[in-house]
């Protein structure tokens, strides 16, 4: 690409971030699908609806805090209520259920489809995976609830599952998640958005328990204090798995104006930060999920509902969604695709450049079975349209090049130099600055190795 | 959820708990750490038996009165069979029971209480901090039943602690309700 091309990506760039900030006074009689599991439906929420002929579609019991008749309202329902008109959103359906996997959203679809008469749709939202890993029944082996004989116990207390199989699972859980993406991608109008949630922690780190809870009980709501960490760690896994997925099928996607969005609520909103009152899982000062209760004083027996969130977890879910959902159109169209992209290939990776640059660490950002980009700093604030600026060492830090990339293209130096970095086969890189983001190319085959989207 | 079938009525059950829990930490004050299979003993006796020495640390929430109430009432009724988890935890934990012992209050509480039971009831305790002890105690019974049947001389540790955490949030439920 030549220098006058990535200028002139580079206005489509502008423009693009010029209008992404009027999201206001889209087409109305668009519709939203919210699909998910148990995290989607509002399990947790005293005064679910048991929905009407959702058994006979999805084969259980899926009972939604769809807010109609009751105050239980799931964080879908809870944003719509915000952006449906700057959205223009006119017609919504939750379909979620407990115990969803991602083998189970055509279904979900189809009972969509069934109820509201269509099979497209503008927005789609959902989270989806934990059933896929077993995360419920992990849990359960975690609190030794079986019926066991009073005098044949587990010696060992505490989680079956090691971190290791755990984090098998959500490897072979990525493997699916790529079909199942792109089979929502296919309900998606041109130029629609998917929204894929995370999971957040269950149960804060055993380091801020109350001295009590650490010194003389053990465990938090039955989860012994040594396998928090497991938890807390494939959660982490999880989300980070899950996010990889959302950005892959973003690249896939993108030159149809269809985007895939992550969000990661295991930080925003339940642990935004260190300070006790700004996290929310279980045994932190004020959690958000429900403990192993069948909530007796409500009234509600629902087993179902322990480990879940609550109406306020609801609640500020919702919040951050909509804070997403009031920065994205709706009617993206589809764009040329990015270099690289041209024979539909994937990316292989969206750096986490993001991420390490705001906590200040630089590190080794696996691009691939052998290429590695070394260390880096991403200097903010990222704005669209903003100039930002990029450093990339080499691994022995000998070799120091910036760039400053803008509305107006690239300065600075523009390649690595032809032996490129070290740990990095010859070749030349180049920033590409595209409709959607930036990305580094090798210019020899056109090979991206690393990128990342505005 | 389980009938109130068992051999005491949820007061006196109650009362019999709270007066055996008085005991064990009475115990704890005691410093006692004996040996209860070598008949070795550690006791450092003390003369002020009145304070307990099991308690939850500082910063453990109180029981609001209304939660407090609802958790006996809970405990009184269909949460029974939790207390006779919780008296036997008591007396193993203060006693050196043999093989055959342990045995059979392992099959008598697999009559009244089973553990599959006990641990659905445990969810309907509506007090995080009751929760969490009352799961202590019914793993730290469970493994030490298994261990004790086994022909093993488990350590009165964990028992003792969790069942110490029991007696002494029921006492907060009770001066709080």
């Amino acid at each position: 690409m030549t220098q006058s091309a990535v200028v002139g990506v580079a206005a489509s760039l502008m423009m693009v971030a010029g209008l992404s900030t009027a999201a206001a006074g889209q087409a109305d009689g668009r519709a939203w699908l919210a699909l998910g599991d148990s995290y989607s439906s509002g399990e947790g929420i005293p005064g679910t609806n048991d929905v009407a002929n959702a058994e006979a579609h999805q084969g259980r019991d899926c009972q939604r805090a769809t807010g109609d008749g009751t105050g239980a309202t799931a964080w879908s329902v809870s944003a719509r209520g915000t952006v449906s008109e700057q959205l223009g959103i006119s017609d919504f359906v939750l379909v979620a259920c407990t115990g969803a996997t991602t083998g189970e959203l055509a279904t979900q679809i189809g009972e969509a489809e069934d109820r509201l008469g269509r099979d497209r749709w503008d927005l789609v939202t959902f989270s989806i995976g934990g059933n896929d890993i077993g995360f419920a029944d992990v849990l359960k082996g975690c609190l030794d609830a079986d019926n066991l004989p009073w005098s044949a116990f587990d010696p060992s207390p505490g989680c079956d599952v090691n971190e290791a199989e755990l984090r098998r699972r959500v490897d072979e859980l990525r493997r699916t998640l790529t079909t199942t993406y792109d089979l929502i991608a296919s309900r998606v109008n041109p130029g629609g958005d998917v929204v894929v949630l995370g999971y957040p922690h269950l149960v804060e780190e055993t380091a801020r328990w109350d001295r009590w809870r650490r010194g003389v009980i053990g465990n938090c709501e039955g989860i012994q204090s040594y396998d928090v960490g497991t938890l807390r760690s494939a959660t982490g896994y999880l989300n980070e798995q899950i996010a990889l997925a959302v950005s892959d099928a973003d690249g896939r996607h993108g030159s149809e104006g269809i985007h895939f969005h992550f969000l990661d609520i295991s930080q925003d909103p339940y642990e935004f930060n260190d300070d006790p009152g700004s996290r929310h899982a279980l045994c932190s000062a004020d959690p958000w999920l429900n403990g192993q209760t069948a909530s007796v004083t409500s009234g509600d027996w629902r087993i179902e509902r322990s480990f879940h969130p609550t109406q306020v977890g609801h609640d500020n879910t919702g919040r951050v969604l909509t804070t997403l959902l009031e920065g994205i159109r709706l009617d993206d169209p589809p764009s040329a695709p990015l270099p690289g992209d041209e024979n539909g290939q994937a990316m292989p990776l969206i750096c986490r450049m993001f991420e390490e640059a705001a906590s200040g660490e630089s590190g080794i950002w696996p691009l691939g079975n052998d290429l590695e980009l070394y260390g880096g700093t991403l200097h903010g604030p990222f704005v669209p349209g903003e100039p930002f600026r990029l450093i990339v060492l080499s691994s022995s830090g000998e070799s120091i090049q910036q760039y400053t990339l803008s509305p107006d293209g690239v300065t600075g130096p523009e390649s690595f130099g032809p032996e490129g970095p070290p740990g990095l086969p010859p070749a030349e890189y180049e920033f590409v600055v595209g409709t959607r983001g930036v990305a580094i190319n090798t210019i020899s085959d056109d090979e991206r190795v690393c990128g990342w989207f505005l | 959820m389980a009938d109130n079938r068992h051999g005491l009525a949820g007061d006196d059950m109650m009362r019999s708990v709270l007066a055996a829990g008085a005991v064990l930490l009475v115990l704890g004050a005691g410093g006692c750490t004996k040996d209860e299979f070598s008949g070795e003993s550690s006791t450092t006796t003390s003369a002020d038996t009145s304070a307990p020495s099991i308690t939850l640390p500082e910063g453990a929430p109180e029981p609001s009165e209304d939660a407090a109430g609802g958790v006996l009432e809970f405990l009184r009724g269909e949460g029974a069979p939790l207390l006779v988890v919780h008296e036997a935890a008591l007396s193993l934990s203060t006693d050196a029971p043999g093989s055959d012992a342990c045995a059979e209050v392992a099959d008598e509480l697999d009559g009244e209480a089973p553990s599959g039971e006990i641990a659905a009831l445990v969810t309907g305790v509506d007090d995080e901090v009751m929760r969490s002890a009352l799961h202590s105690e019914r793993v730290a019974l469970g493994t030490f039943l298994t261990s004790c049947v086994d022909g093993e001389r488990p350590a009165h540790d964990e028992l003792q602690q969790a069942v110490g955490s029991v007696a002494t949030r029921l006492q907060q439920l009770e001066d709080a309700g």
